[in-house]
């Protein structure tokens, strides 16, 4: 599972990834590989990362601010998303009484509609 | 699946309603882009498949006139980001570790409202702020370690992207995926604010020998058949240097033997977890005759059915 790949692996592996783009990304940051003696090194968390950049630069012509934003959002979505799952794993463990108070609160407070995560066609 | 269906256009459509359709789907279906939504990577996958074939006029045309089918468009196998996001010890989100709370911390949240009272967080330095002063960002790392060091503990210097370098103190201990904070190592405060901090994520190298559950550590023990039978005091190896073990008389492959407190310190209780032994068994390079001689003979008084009430 925990492969690594050296940069000429990672550019044959991603159809949308030239050595530019592969620098441009290393050079902003948005991807972070391991340091080592022979070279940067990606494991599979940063070849994932690096698709959704290629998409996000070939299919959404972003330049490199807008791909920062995106990804700084990105990282900032999943944090919170792991820290509320936490929050729900705290919750899940505390007496029925106190959960029940807690999602009447919730039903009461979240008029949205957040559950579903689908993206509304405009 | 017909690409032109995949992508909803007209097979009459010019090369930019094509971009354009694909661009609307991935927007709303990409995996990446819509973390919850389950059904995304499948009508991304197809938009994509669709959108690789229909964007080269030339096989666009092949298509058209039937040479090709829309199969063996797909692409190689791929991982989506989200499927890695979420994991313990994701580099990328290493900046909101849980030593400690940030103050504009969700978290924070919850345990400030008891305190409060009406009152504004923070209240102590009196009035509003006319500098502006801000905390450095935190920079975030991620480098490998072997597996000894991250077992008892070591000191390594990284050289940063920047060209500095910093000494990361690995405790003793330290798992894979696991974040160090290094306080003040993070870029610098603007107006006078202190500095951020670094965050580096630790990569554990496998070791040939050990591997580690928890605090346990697991190495699997070959043994010749004579010392399965008889029974002898072997050498095992541990991560403070060989010890000898005994292996029982009779001892199958599989059979584990425990090392009490050989295993890793727990940072937090200090105690040591333990080695486990898994005895594997290992034939001499050739049978010889006179062990195969002995085994007929043996096998005629004494067989044995060792997959007796084992049930598929």
């Amino acid at each position: 599972m925990n492969r690594r790949y050296h940069e000429e692996d990672v550019i044959e592996a991603i159809e949308l990834l030239t050595p530019g783009r592969l620098e441009r990304f290393v050079r902003m940051q948005v991807v972070a590989p391991m340091p080592t003696d022979a070279g940067p090194v990606f494991r599979d968390i940063d070849l994932a990362r690096l698709e959704l950049l290629c998409d996000l630069s070939e299919h959404f012509d972003m330049e490199d601010d807008a791909l920062e934003i995106v990804m700084s959002l990105i990282d900032q979505m999943h944090a919170l998303r792991r820290r509320l799952r936490i929050m729900a794993r705290a919750i899940a463990a505390e007496p029925e009484e106190v959960r029940l108070r807690i999602a009447r609160f919730l039903c009461e407070n979240d008029d949205g509609e957040a559950d579903t995560g689908h993206t509304r066609p405009d | 699946m017909d690409p032109y269906e995949a992508l909803g256009v007209r097979k009459t459509a010019t090369d930019a309603e094509i971009r354009k359709a694909y661009r609307k789907i991935a927007k709303e279906s990409h995996p990446d882009l819509n973390p919850d939504d389950k059904d995304a990577e499948a009508r991304f996958k197809a938009a994509s498949a669709a959108y690789d074939l229909l964007k080269d006029p030339e096989m666009r045309a092949r298509y058209d006139r039937g040479e090709i089918d829309a199969s063996g468009q797909e692409r190689p196998e791929r991982h989506f980001y989200r499927e890695y996001a979420d994991a313990t010890g994701n580099p990328y989100q290493a900046g909101r570790g849980f030593e400690g709370f940030d103050p504009s911390d969700i978290f924070a949240d919850i345990l400030r409202q008891r305190t409060e009272g009406g009152f504004g967080f923070g209240g102590t330095n009196g009035g509003p702020r006319t500098t502006f002063r801000a905390r450095g960002p935190d920079l975030r790392y991620s480098m490998e370690v072997p597996f000894m060091d991250a077992v008892k503990g070591a000191t390594t210097r990284i050289t940063l992207p920047t060209g500095g370098t910093l000494d990361v103190k690995i405790p003793e201990g330290t798992k894979d995926g696991q974040t160090i904070r290094l306080r003040g190592k993070g870029g610098p405060g603007i107006g006078g604010g202190p500095a951020g901090d670094a965050y580096v994520t630790i990569s554990v190298h496998p070791h040939p020998v050990f591997r580690r559950e928890g605090d346990d550590i697991l190495i699997a023990l070959p043994v010749s058949i004579d010392e399965a039978v008889l029974g002898d005091k072997v050498e095992a190896p541990t991560i403070d240097g060989p010890v000898k073990v005994t292996v029982p008389k009779g001892a199958s492959s599989g059979q584990m033997l425990r090392l009490r407190g050989r295993g890793v310190k727990n940072p937090r209780t200090g105690k040591r977890g333990d080695q486990k032994i898994e005895l594997k068994i290992v034939m001499p390079p050739g049978i010889d005759s006179e062990l195969e001689t002995f085994m007929k003979n043996w096998r005629k008084k004494h067989a044995y059915n060792p997959r007796r009430g084992m049930k598929a």
